[in-house]
């Protein structure tokens, strides 16, 4: 890897499309949202649907705004949109953001490992392992990210498969039953928080000039939405089905729950460990991927030749952070469902939205 | 007796002031005119060399030309070098020559060439570093008075070991034979599997005072295009000593010199070097050992065996998944028993856990030493199995398998269950490629102890930042973990199960870049089409 261009790595097609799903569905199954189920009840499937459209139209805007200045990161191109100085700090802003979704990644598995598994054990051991993976892989670069996702994703895919397919025997219908029994507003409230986190996608603006062919993008990323999306509803509506609405929004983790409830013949049982596997792995990944766009990001405004020497004290702000944000899981969750939408959503469709528009009238970038 | 051919004050010479490794200079000398002069500085420079021989004769065609052979005793063949070389030039004139036929002096030299040698090959030389380099590599060096210049014989003949079967990776069905330590006999083995010109074996010699020959073997056309020249580039910057095995060369051209992952595999088999080639990668021959390394080394050749290849393909599609489960098992099984244990007694069903528990009342140590005890022992009785004199292994194994197996149980050290993991782990590695288990031989106890304080959220933790690490190596410019990652799908049906020959139409995709294709497609068999 050469110093000039701080990462040297190329993802290929295959890679991006994985990465991004990996990018977004890691969050979204391990909470369904409690919001979205208590609102849309047994539509909390269209929500998802609504929120795939919301999703599309947020990459359609980053896309767009990032083909305009080609090989150039987010953090490149923020001052020559808006000028040297503002588009520094805005481009700060940007990697608080990483930080903090990095963070909130490691907090959430960390949480939930705490709540489920290990009880008695300080959450701060897991917060810990998770950021030193996390940093570990952003020091071997997008490249390794990438090729790791491989792995990790279909495997993810093929055993959230498996548990759908072991957890039919407890499905009943009547549980979706009536469907489209839903006000709009409810499904608009149910609709947010699923929708900020298919915002995430926001971090192609990062990624995309890693790309080792960039004329497929906007097909790409609309399919990487779509495979989350199927992702996400063979999730949510195997738990729908399982429980009812009622009972799923009970749950802090209806997937896990869902888990459990599986029972083959007094053999095929206690198969906790699958989602577990399922979520650190991918949720390393993600954590990886936006600890790798801090870091990048940071290297990138501040000038530096390479991002690797910012990755260590970059892990201890994201431990503490993911320490301190929030003193419960409860307290972690009414954020995730009433602050974090409005909040994430800023940064992930009205500022590039902003941006993009500056850019058609002021019109620096190619065309 | 070869002490009779020296003069008395040669040899004082050579006594006081005999060139050691630190003094080169005669290297870029020339080869005189006069015969008493080279036979000087050769004495010089060959002194107190017993193994050397100096027998100097009468040229029959014109006596007054003296002649000299020198070679090493032992290296050379004798019989030829009596029959061939001297009977022909000292006795016999060549009988198609006219009786009449005269020669000058100043045509000896090329008449001895061209005319008087039986010998397959030879080579003309006037570097005096040459001679020496070709005396020491068993060649018998003729010189002829008068001329400043030598003819290389290369009638070689020493004692070697003769081909076996491979101690190392045996199989049922496929070839038997496997390298030797000559190089000459190994480059024969690999041309006779590929019998084509393109077929390049490019030799060097590496170490300063060993001067081992070491050769650059690959199929023009079909290698990766850049391996070779990266391959020689690697190797041509190496300056040793001595290159006493192929794992000196191994270590000084590997890519991840902090990984305990080799990056380069050998192998002493000449069935799976060809194929290795044939797959567009390069080998590295060392001579003095049958090991041969080939690069690029993916991380899948550790489930790969040649015989997968020989067998049916349904039946070894299903030992391939075997060898993958065993992988797995050898690197994890340990480290999950002591994590379930330790952690989640609860993921055991109930019957398993309590028949478990029952074991493991009287054994006084937790999970973690009772493996790491049982871990160990294996380890040593499969070193002391490796290391000890032949006549004792009985001896060592019943040993060994009445301390592993009854012993330790009745003496209430370990559990029974803890035996049948260790055994299983153990078991579980000979299914592998040998030289990869090793690193996973090392990575398995840290993984233990790991497991033992943090569980399997530990384990799973410690086991993505071990494929991180395996992500991020690369073995020259290909990634060790291809074709997984970076996935691609097609090249799959060659590392998790073995497909048919009529369907692996493609070389590994990103080795064999340069010519694709190794088959016609649609050679599936199948019935002849009816005509009636």
């Amino acid at each position: 890897m050469t110093d000039k261009i701080l990462e040297g790595g190329k993802i290929d097609a295959r890679q991006t499309l994985y990465l991004l799903v990996t990018m977004i569905y890691a969050t979204l199954i391990l909470f369904i949202p409690q919001n979205t189920v208590a609102h849309a009840k047994q539509d909390a499937w269209l929500s998802f649907l609504v929120a795939f459209t919301g999703g599309v139209i947020i990459s359609l805007v980053v896309i767009n705004l990032s083909l305009r200045f080609p090989g150039q990161t987010l953090f490149e191109y923020l001052p020559l949109i808006l000028g040297r100085f503002p588009g520094k700090i805005i481009g700060f802003f940007y990697v608080w953001l990483f930080i903090h979704f990095c963070a909130l990644v490691d907090r959430e598995y960390c949480s939930h490992i705490v709540a489920v598994f290990m009880p008695e054990t300080p959450g701060e051991v897991f917060l810990i392992h998770g950021t030193i993976m996390a940093a570990y892989i952003a020091y071997c670069g997008l490249e390794v990210l990438a090729r790791l996702n491989q792995l990790f994703l279909p495997l993810n895919a093929g055993l959230l498969t498996t548990l759908f397919v072991l957890v039919t025997p407890e499905m009943k219908v009547i549980n979706i039953l009536p469907v489209f029994d839903t006000s709009l507003l409810s499904l608009a409230k149910s609709t947010i928080t699923p929708l900020s986190w298919f915002g995430e996608i926001v971090a192609l603006a990062v990624i995309i000039p890693y790309l080792a062919e960039q004329k497929n993008i906007y097909h790409l990323t609309i399919k990487a939405l779509f495979f989350v999306l199927i992702l996400i509803e063979l999730a949510t509506i195997g738990v729908l089905l399982v429980f009812s609405p009622t009972l799923t929004s009970s749950y802090f983790f209806p997937v896990l729950s869902g888990t459990k409830m599986i029972n083959i013949a007094n053999f095929v049982e206690r198969l906790e460990i699958i989602p577990i596997v399922i979520w650190v792995t991918s949720g390393t990944v993600k954590a990886a991927l936006f600890f790798w766009a801090a870091a990048l990001g940071s290297a990138q405004l501040l000038g530096l030749k390479d991002y690797r020497p910012l990755l260590l004290p970059l892990a201890v702000i994201v431990t503490a952070l993911g320490y301190l944000l929030h003193p419960s899981i409860i307290d972690l969750l009414n954020f995730l469902t009433q602050a974090f939408p409005f909040y994430a959503l800023t940064f992930e469709f009205i500022i590039p939205f902003l941006l993009l528009i500056i850019v058609l009238i002021k019109g620096p970038g190619k065309k | 007796m070869f002490d009779f051919f020296k003069s008395k004050k040669t040899q004082e010479a050579a006594r006081l002031e005999s060139p050691g490794v630190k003094e080169q200079a005669w290297r870029n000398q020339k080869l005189k005119a006069n015969l008493k002069e080279n036979l000087t500085t050769l004495h010089f420079i060959l002194a107190d060399c017993y193994d050397v021989v100096f027998r100097e004769f009468d040229f029959a065609q014109l006596p007054d030309i003296r002649l000299a052979l020198i070679y090493v005793d032992g290296l050379a063949d004798k019989i030829q070098v009596s029959n061939f070389v001297m009977r022909s030039l000292s006795l016999e004139v060549p009988p198609a020559l006219p009786k009449e036929y005269k020669i000058t002096k100043a045509q000896a030299f090329d008449f001895i060439r061209d005319r008087g040698l039986c010998i397959h090959q030879i080579e003309e030389t006037d570097s005096l570093a040459r001679l020496i380099d070709a005396i020491m590599s068993g060649d018998t060096v003729l010189l002829v008075d008068g001329h400043a210049r030598a003819i290389i014989n290369g009638a070689r003949g020493w004692e070697a070991r003769s081909i076996e079967d491979s101690k190392t990776e045996a199989v049922v069905r496929g070839p038997r034979e496997s390298f030797v330590e000559t190089m000459r006999t190994n480059t024969s083995l690999l041309r006779r599997r590929i019998k084509n010109p393109a077929l390049k074996i490019e030799v060097r010699p590496i170490g300063k005072i060993t001067r081992t020959d070491v050769a650059v073997i690959y199929i023009k056309g079909v290698v990766y295009p850049g391996l070779v020249t990266e391959v020689k580039e690697r190797l041509s910057r190496i300056e040793i000593d001595a290159v006493l095995e192929s794992g000196y060369l191994e270590e000084l051209i590997d890519d991840n010199p902090l990984s305990p992952f080799c990056t380069i595999n050998h192998t002493d088999r000449v069935d799976k070097v060809a194929a290795m080639l044939l797959e567009g990668r390069a080998a590295i021959l060392t001579d003095g050992t049958p090991y041969v390394l080939t690069v690029p080394t993916l991380f899948n050749e550790i489930i790969q065996s040649p015989e997968d290849y020989y067998q049916r393909y349904f039946f070894y599609s299903l030992i391939r998944l075997i060898r993958l489960a065993a992988l797995i098992i050898f690197l994890t099984a340990p480290a999950i028993y002591v994590a379930l244990l330790t952690f989640h007694q609860e993921m055991l069903p109930t019957a398993l856990l309590l028949s478990i528990a029952g074991q493991r009342e009287a054994v006084p140590f937790p999970a973690l030493v009772e493996v790491l005890l049982m871990d160990i022992t294996f380890e040593i009785l499969r070193e002391a199995g490796i290391r000890m004199p032949q006549p004792v292994g009985q001896a060592v194994s019943i040993v060994g398998a009445i301390v592993i197996g009854e012993a330790s149980v009745r003496a209430g050290l370990v559990a029974p269950a803890t035996v049948i993991v260790v055994a299983l782990t153990g078991i579980a590695s000979f299914t592998l490629c040998y030289p990869g288990t090793l690193s996973l031989r090392l990575i398995k106890f840290p993984l233990t102890i790991i497991a033992a304080f943090t569980g399997l959220f530990g384990l799973i933790c410690s086991l993505i930042i071990l494929i991180t690490h395996l992500t991020s190596l690369r073995s020259f410019g290909i990634p060790f973990l291809y074709p997984v990652m970076p996935l691609s799908p097609a090249q799959l049906k060659d590392v998790v199960v073995r497909a048919p020959w009529w369907a692996l139409l493609t070389r590994p995709h990103l080795l064999g870049k340069e010519n694709p294709r190794r088959m016609k497609a649609g050679l599936k068999p199948k019935p002849p089409e009816k005509n009636n």
